[in-house]
């Protein structure tokens, strides 16, 4: 549940800074980007992130593991298969 | 749908659900449906956030460091406006004259006893306030021209007479509650949490501030500090009476109007600003805006306008929505759509 949330929290936390941004640029006086609570939304936006970015990290490599897993499982098929080349040899070309 | 005709789809198990059911019955969800559904949450997180940062009162601790006016040094002479000349010139009080007192500074511009009360101006025995609107194109302004005889005529209110964010009240309840001869709105404290806010000798907020800071002294001298420059033990030592947070300074030191302001809020918009004179004579200007008849003015502007009044110093207080001129009960400038509650004011009383 909290890998499927996260993402959307981490979005809705930047958009609400891309508000108070704006706000900024337009009335600088009323603090909407130097105050605690905009300071703790940072925090939890920062917390997020990396919480969001060390699944992502981790759902590329077990991807990638697979990926080189069954690439590893074709070869050797490959190479079981009676009279079939092995896919890692040079075949020479003659001429 | 007939009763039968539901009873055979209950029985067979088949459900035939609307549109919206079946699409948020897919897995994963329509992407529209997310993103609805993430707009929808942002803007209530806003709602949310508004309602903390701007709307919900929250209590502040005072600092509770108070400046008594008989203790309080005379701040020096050499705060003398440079573009002043004649005799008036000196910000030094005269001898015969109290910390704060400016009876005989200012003896001819005060009357006898009666008080005399029109559209133009007020005069009694303890203030003398002309009143002006200048109209030039696009551009309406309203001026208090304000002598006085005791420094405590020139008094500072908060929303509901209590120290906190987010409390908000009309200028016009707010002057009427002090019995006011008029008021502007102050610097919107109550809209932020950082800074100075001392009013009427007392110190109520010290946090370090990030924009120019405009003090009265109990002997009626006004400064404007810079960031760099502020220290709050030094400033309340030499008794500081008022003091504001918003900015910025609207003149150089020699009171020549400033050509540059590095500020977001430099366009055209209604304004209110504080002009210095000399110790007791100050004026209070209010610019109207975002109307066809005024469309406000910019900070260069009100610069040049406090400049053009012949004042020493000025100081830019809180504008926009919130700019209003009160005179007596009645809002004499047009503040735009109808102006707002706020959370200060300052309010000239006869005492």
């Amino acid at each position: 549940m909290l890998r499927k949330v996260t993402p959307h929290a981490v979005i809705i936390i930047a958009a609400m800074y891309f508000v108070f941004f704006f706000i900024d640029r337009v009335n600088s006086i009323m603090n909407f980007i130097n105050n605690g609570m905009t300071k703790g939304l940072l925090f939890a936006l920062c917390v997020l992130a990396i919480y969001n970015a060390v699944l992502l990290i981790r759902e590329n490599r077990a991807r990638e593991r697979q990926r080189q897993r069954a690439l590893e499982q074709r070869r050797r098929a490959a190479s079981q298969k009676p009279g079939a080349p092995r896919p890692d040899r040079t075949v020479a070309h003659k001429s | 749908m007939t009763a039968r005709n539901r009873g055979a789809r209950a029985r067979s198990g088949v459900r035939r659900d609307g549109w919206l059911r079946r699409q948020l019955a897919r897995r994963p969800l329509p992407l529209w449906v997310v993103t609805a559904a993430d707009v929808l949450v942002l803007v209530l997180a806003l709602l949310v956030y508004a309602l903390f940062h701007h709307v919900l009162p929250r209590d502040e601790e005072a600092a509770g460091v108070v400046s008594r006016r008989a203790a309080a040094p005379v701040v020096a002479a050499t705060q003398a406006p440079e573009s002043m000349s004649g005799p008036e010139a000196s910000a030094e009080p005269r001898a015969a004259d109290p910390v704060g007192v400016f009876a005989q500074r200012f003896a001819d511009k005060f009357t006898g006893g009666e008080i005399i009360a029109d559209s133009e101006g007020y005069q009694s025995p303890s203030l003398n306030i002309r009143f002006q609107t200048v109209t030039e194109p696009e551009l309406v302004y309203y001026v208090a021209d304000i002598y006085m005889r005791d420094i405590e005529c020139f008094r500072t209110v908060f929303a509901k007479d209590d120290f906190g964010r987010g409390r908000y009240e009309w200028l016009t309840d707010m002057s009427a509650r002090l019995g006011g001869v008029m008021a502007v709105n102050g610097d919107y404290y109550g809209g932020r949490a950082d800074g100075i806010v001392i009013r009427n000798g007392e110190l109520y907020r010290k946090k370090a501030p990030i924009r120019d800071v405009c003090v009265i002294y109990w002997d009626g001298v006004m400064e404007i500090i810079s960031p760099s420059e502020w220290n709050t033990e030094s400033v309340m030592a030499k008794g500081a009476y008022q003091g504001w947070n918003f900015g910025p300074n609207l003149l150089d030191d020699g009171g020549n109007a400033l050509s540059y302001f590095d500020s977001e809020v430099a366009g055209r918009n209604p304004r209110t600003a504080i002009g210095y004179f000399e110790p007791g004579h100050y004026c209070l200007v209010v610019v109207d805006g975002r109307s066809k008849k005024s469309r406000g003015a910019t900070l260069e502007k009100l610069s040049e306008i406090m400049a053009g009044l012949g004042c020493a110093r000025a100081y830019n207080l809180d504008g926009g929505q919130t700019s209003s001129m009160v005179v007596g009960n009645k809002v004499v400038s047009n503040p735009y759509h109808g102006g707002r509650k706020c959370s200060d004011g300052i309010v000239i009383v006869d005492r």
